[in-house]
């Protein structure tokens, strides 16, 4: 990502804030993220550095010697700048309109039929980015974010074969032609009667 | 929560207070853009279990079996014995066609073989692939007559069903896509004796067959742990529940838990026909009073007390068994009008009523 656009995404982050307590999050990269603390603390894990956070500066004042307001600094190195800003997308759109539960087991192979638009277009990605954001989710333990990527491969997976779900995700068939029966069976018995 | 990781490292120590990330997810673990290395790592779906269990979680059987026969990381995974997985596939035993002879036949000759009979216990679900579709006794100009019935199931019992039970059979699935409109009665053949081979049934589903209430008879009988009873057509069904769990099955009336069984016929009784309505008298008599001592949800929906005639069960039928069910009913659905409803949430709110 452009390091460039990402400051772009940064400020524009920054000016939604309405709570006046801000969280930079800092992606692998390095790239700053300013956000509200209400939208960081849509991930447990950034929730629990900044409780720690809390417990190492409860003797201190909230604000620097020149009085500016401090702004704590959270780094995520596991998570590419272009991912994070997804997160952080997910997450401000999620306190405006709150991603409705999704039903298991998947009731459609669309997405728009399960969750909000909204929600079913951001999922709408290249595999290589749905994958990292799958993966920001659990890192960052973001519960919603990870139902919704989640959901999403499973629906990919959704009424395909064997040999549709291999092509999809590229997964070489490790079965010789007998294991592959042994397992068919093991799931299914057919009787012609 | 968090899906267990090897990567998780954001425990905190109250004493060492210095913040620190998680360690950094090995580089190109995950696929970037380019196709090469979208190819190293989709080859092998390098994702954590973790994370790939919880994709499992929102797939249903069918896209679980298909999964498992993708390779054999995720068979071991969908399949195996990984903590945290749920979501297991639940093994099917199905059957295509509807002659009762050859399929008897056959689990015969699979019982003379002990790995195969010892393996056909694994199944938990015994299916019926359209049954509907298929022809029964293909050629006959006419039906069965009751005596043709009863002797081709004698047959069947006598001849070629000893010492076959699928004792992990918990679900018998007979439902269809489209309802029964051959409606034959050799098709009465299969779920009549079945009921014999399955004695740790759980729950039967005959949505669009067509079934009498000798089939719930003989399920009652010979199905002690039956729980879940699920029909939209069946016919002759005594209103009393002596059907189910009635006569045969006393001994297991305290087990049947739920029946959806809208448009249902019921079969007149004659000599205490009129106690069902009567609201003043005979609190112990009202619909199915011989099979709900454990019952928790019943749905009787387009319920009928005719075959021949548009005779809508009467709303004192239902009043009375809303009114007398035991506590365990906590869900009702049937064709009771709004003001009746209104009268009896307040007699027994703890029963949600709907139509």
């Amino acid at each position: 990502m452009d390091v460039e656009d990402s400051k772009e995404t940064a400020a524009s982050t920054a000016d939604t804030s309405s709570s006046g307590v801000t969280i930079q999050l800092i992606s692998k990269e390095g790239d700053k993220f300013p956000v509200p603390i209400t939208v960081s603390n849509m991930s447990e894990l950034v929730k629990s550095m900044m409780d720690d956070k809390d417990d190492d500066d409860d003797d201190d004042d909230d604000e620097d010697d020149d009085g500016k307001e401090k702004i704590t600094e959270i780094p995520l190195p596991n998570v590419k700048s272009e991912v994070l800003k997804k997160v952080i997308e997910f997450c401000e759109h999620h306190l405006a309109e709150p991603m409705t539960e999704i039903e298991k087991p998947l009731k459609s192979q669309n997405m728009a039929d399960v969750v909000q638009k909204w929600y079913a277009d951001f999922v709408d990605l290249e595999q290589v980015l749905l994958f990292e954001l799958i993966l920001a989710a659990n890192y960052m333990d973001i519960k919603p974010l990870l139902d919704l990527t989640c959901a999403t491969v499973a629906s990919m997976i959704k009424g395909k074969t064997p040999d549709e779900i291999r092509a999809t995700f590229n997964i070489t068939n490790d079965f010789s032609p007998e294991e592959e029966a042994q397992v068919r069976e093991e799931n299914k018995w057919c009787e012609e009667a | 929560m968090k899906l267990a990781s090897k990567n998780n490292n954001t425990s905190s120590k109250k004493k060492n207070r210095k913040r620190s990330a998680p360690a950094p997810i090995i580089d190109n673990v995950i696929a970037t853009r380019t196709r090469r290395k979208t190819k190293k790592i989709a080859s092998t779906w390098d994702l954590e279990t973790p994370i790939i269990i919880e994709i499992v979680s929102w797939l249903d059987q069918d896209s679980l079996m298909n999964l498992s026969l993708v390779s054999k990381q995720l068979k071991n995974i969908i399949c195996g014995k990984e903590p945290g997985n749920k979501n297991k596939i639940i093994p099917v035993f199905e059957v295509a066609g509807t002659s009762p002879e050859i399929l008897y036949q056959n689990l015969r000759h699979h019982f003379k073989n002990k790995k195969t009979k010892k393996k056909l216990q694994d199944y938990t679900i015994m299916r019926f692939k359209d049954y509907n579709k298929c022809n029964g006794d293909a050629g006959r100009s006419t039906d069965y007559s009751d005596y043709e019935l009863v002797q081709i199931i004698n047959n069947i019992l006598t001849r070629i069903m000893n010492n076959i039970c699928l004792n992990g059979i918990t679900l018998l699935d007979f439902s269809s896509l489209s309802p029964d409109t051959k409606r034959n009665r050799d098709r009465l053949v299969l779920p009549n004796t079945l009921s014999r081979i399955l004695p740790k049934l759980r729950e039967v589903n005959f949505s669009n067959t067509c079934i009498d209430g000798w089939i719930l008879s003989n399920f009652s009988r010979f199905c002690p742990l039956l729980e879940k009873v699920t029909s939209n057509d069946a016919k002759y069904i005594a209103v009393d529940g002596e059907d189910m769990f009635g006569e045969f099955g006393a001994r297991h009336s305290n087990v049947l838990k739920e029946m959806y069984i809208d448009n249902t016929v019921f079969l007149p009784i004659s000599y205490y026909r009129e106690k069902f309505d009567d609201l003043n008298d005979h609190p112990e008599i009202f619909i199915f009073h011989k099979c709900c001592k454990a019952i928790e949800r019943v749905s009787i929906r387009n319920a009928r007390e005719n075959e021949y005639t548009d005779s809508t069960i009467s709303q004192n039928k239902l009043i009375k068994f809303v009114r007398n069910a035991p506590p365990t009913l906590r869900w009702f659905r049937s064709d009771l009008t709004l003001d009746n409803m209104t009268m009896l949430r307040l007699e027994r709110p703890g029963i949600e009523l709907l139509n």
